[in-house]
């Protein structure tokens, strides 16, 4: 790295990597989120009896995309905030690489009519703290995620379960964070998070501080060499070799 | 002020400026040594909640997200990894017990300064490899873990033959048992060093606690390498008196040998004159691995010191959880309980080493504070349910226990690698020392499983490991016990000697009167 002109010409050729593999990354989340829009399984589009599509035409601001319903008054980011896969022939493995989670600022999802759901689980809706409307087929098995004490209403009818507005877990886990290094947040149905206090970091938040790495060997390698220099003077300057 | 400055006179006369900084020199860079051992011992709680993900069950839900809470699994909880952290000890232990014998036999062939410089860097190396470079790679392998205590053990073991053999070379006998009584409290100064060290960078993360403790450590190896000096030899001064011909000697500071004019002292003293210009490089050769274990003493002392490194250690390393156990106290106030046995036992060596000086002679010494050490270890056992009553208790059992430790394992092992049969001819001391030690540290060894087998495994009382105690002690004693019978009776003879020398001298001196009567007559 003698030359400065060419360590230069790497820094800017790593620059651009970094750009462009950011915007790829970039790239497929859109695609996702068109996708689940759009999905090729569900028949038909989105019926204008539900929830999502009453919710987007009452509000301003809001349009149907496909099956969902996006907000489209911030223009870098367009959120879907409605989503209805009610008939789309949704089975079990479709939540497998958790499809809900860049949705995070969604409201009402809708799953009415997937006889192929048989365990809705609360981590496939991780990290929707938004949802305040959940709709899925009734079966022996399958519930609102969360179980019951997740959720403040339930209306259970013959073919569909519809919970609304969430109970805040961390008032039910009350005390489950460690309580000096860590706070709970809300992290979706039944679900929270801990994380680490102001000042904590690291592995089960058990750091706090940075090490003073530089101060501390600048200081032990300097009095090393001292001590060492004045004991030899005092010391082995004396020792007589054969 | 004239016995201060005839006190200071003596002392300047006797120990010069290489004197202090040898002492300090040793004394550290074995604390050193103590502090990175004390480290681990210190950070067991953090280091287990670390290779751990956070318990859960039916009624406590796991916690989110899993990369701060979950994703650590060397061990399923914190308990399970407590018998891996014990079998770290032993590992340390036994590695550290083999490793004495082999770093005794390279501290007599090679620069002993090279030896315990390299012994420390190196152990230094492992100790950051094993708690800070692990930790930043997150490599958490058990194999690996084992491996490197080993190493460490092996390389922890070139600090104490190295750092006795040197003092042994700079103090001479006459006041080796109070000096290196005294030198012993390097240990416990260490555990102190460590645990505040440990207590100051603890926040930061368990790895900068062994960085810290480990890069002192590679510093002392760096101070030693340019400024120890192992022999007085290398400096051409006098290698100090040793073996039992200057018996006669050390008393005569008093006032009576400018009365008498000839002294036993004046050969000795010229032949210290002699000794610079007869000055040669030229190393002794060293005495070999089983030439040393036939020394005499050497033998009886490495398997009383077995037994008493059993008990001595089994204090250190259940003293906190007994104190925890039987009295609910809890485990801070039990930690800073438990340094009065160190106490005790640093004031019983230096106490024990000054009585053995003046008699020139250990092994009576040695044996009277272990048979005091039972009624000592039974009194502990007993004692009430009070702090202070218990602390006083356990400052005598450390006193009675530690302190003979102390003195077998510094001043008496010097001794025995000085002693008149191999003077001049050959390097014995750090031999003797690796065996007396390593001897002693499969006795620890031993008993860090016999304790809790009889404590956790038999489910005996408590009182049943003091007796245990109690019989290691009475074995120790014992041990030494064909030496206590040939040290008393030479001393018999050195009295008789002794008397009969008064006796002829009384005579003469009636002669003497006699004659001068006559002639004045």
């Amino acid at each position: 790295m003698a030359n400065p002109g060419r360590s230069f010409v790497t820094l800017c050729l790593f620059l651009v990597c970094c750009l462009w593999c950011s915007s790829l990354t970039r790239g497929q989340k859109e695609n996702r989120l068109q996708s689940i829009c759009q999905l090729s399984s569900c028949a038909s589009p989105l019926a204008d009896d539900g929830v999502v599509y009453s919710m987007c035409q009452d509000r301003p601001g809001l349009q149907v995309w496909g099956r969902c319903c996006v907000n489209i008054t911030d223009n870098t980011h367009n959120f879907t905030i409605g989503l209805d896969l009610s008939g789309c022939n949704i089975k079990d493995e479709f939540f497998k690489e958790s499809p809900l989670l860049p949705l995070t600022r969604l409201q009402k999802l809708v799953l009415d009519n997937n006889p192929g759901i048989t365990v809705l689980s609360r981590e496939d809706v991780a990290g929707l703290t938004d949802l305040n409307y959940i709709s899925v087929p009734t079966h022996s098995n399958c519930s609102c995620p969360g179980g019951e004490e997740a959720w403040r209403q339930h209306i259970r009818t013959v073919n569909t379960t519809v919970c609304t507005d969430q109970t805040p877990t961390c008032t039910i886990y009350d005390g489950a964070c460690p309580v000096t290094t860590s706070h709970c947040v809300e992290d979706g149905p039944g679900l929270f998070l801990c994380l680490c206090n102001e000042g904590y970091h690291g592995y089960k938040c058990l750091r706090q501080g940075t090490f003073p790495m530089s101060a501390f060997l600048a200081g032990l390698g300097s009095s090393t060499v001292i001590v060492a220099a004045i004991l030899w003077v005092l010391q082995r300057r004396h020792v007589k070799t054969a | 002020m004239a016995p201060v400055s005839r006190m200071w006179r003596q002392l300047t006369s006797k120990y010069t400026i290489y004197h202090v900084f040898v002492f300090l020199l040793t004394f550290f860079s074995y604390a050193f040594f103590h502090a990175t051992r004390k480290t681990f011992s210190n950070i067991k709680t953090t280091i287990s909640s670390e290779w751990t993900p956070q318990f859960c069950n039916a009624t406590e839900p796991c916690l989110r997200p899993e990369k701060i809470w979950m994703d650590r699994h060397l061990f399923d909880s914190s308990s399970d990894a407590e018998p891996f952290l014990g079998w770290l000890d032993s590992t340390f232990l036994i590695s550290y017990a083999v490793g004495l014998y082999i770093s005794g036999i390279l501290g007599d062939r090679f620069d002993m300064r090279k030896v315990l410089s390299l012994g420390m860097c190196l152990s230094a190396v492992v100790v950051f490899v094993f708690g800070c470079l692990t930790e930043w790679v997150h490599l958490y392998s058990q194999p690996f873990y084992i491996l490197l205590f080993v190493l460490n053990g092996l390389l922890q073991s070139t600090g104490w033959p190295c750092v006795v053999a040197i003092m042994g070379n700079w103090f001479g006998k006459s006041t080796r048992g109070f000096v290196l009584g005294a030198w012993s409290a390097c240990a416990s100064v260490g555990n102190i060093i460590g645990a505040l060290l440990v207590s100051q960078v603890l926040d930061y993360g368990y790895e900068y606690a062994f960085l810290v403790t480990s890069a002192v450590l590679f510093a002392g190896g760096v101070v030693n390498f340019f400024a120890l000096v192992p022999s007085p030899k290398e400096v051409g001064l006098p290698e100090p008196e040793d073996g039992d011909n200057e018996d006669d000697v050390s008393d005569t500071n008093d006032d009576d040998e400018d009365e008498t004019g000839i002294t036993p002292r004046t050969p000795l003293v010229q032949s210290d004159l002699d000794s610079p210009v007869t000055f040669t490089q030229t190393r002794p050769q060293a005495i070999s691995f089983f030439q040393a274990v036939c020394l005499p003493g050497v033998i009886p002392y490495s398997l009383s010191y077995a037994c008493l490194k059993l008990v001595n250690y089994s204090f250190f390393f259940w003293l906190p959880f007994y104190l925890h156990s039987q009295y609910g106290w809890k485990e801070t106030v039990a930690d800073e309980i438990s340094i009065y046995y160190d106490v005790g036992g640093i004031i019983g060596g230096m106490i024990g080493g000054y009585l053995s000086d003046r008699m020139k002679k250990r092994a009576p010494t040695v044996v009277t504070m272990l048979l005091l050490a039972l009624p000592a270890l039974w009194g502990y056992s007993a004692s009430p349910n009070n702090k202070t009553t218990n602390a006083v208790l356990m400052a005598v059992a450390g006193f009675f226990i530690g302190g003979p430790a102390n003195l077998i394992s510094s001043a008496i092992s010097a001794d025995l690698g000085r002693q008149d049969l191999i003077k001049g001819n050959s390097e014995a001391l750090s031999t003797v020392t690796g065996i007396v030690d390593g001897t002693g540290s499969v006795g620890a060894s031993i008993g860090q499983v016999v304790v809790p087998l009889l404590h956790k495994q038999l489910h005996l009382d408590w009182h049943w490991v003091f007796y245990f105690f109690m019989l290691m002690t009475l074995m120790t004693a014992v041990c030494i016990l064909p030496l206590l019978v040939r040290e008393v009776r030479s001393m018999k003879c050195f009295l008789n000697y002794q008397l009969r020398r008064q006796a002829a001298a009384l005579v003469q001196d009636t002669h003497r009167t006699d004659r001068l009567n006559s002639v004045n007559s």
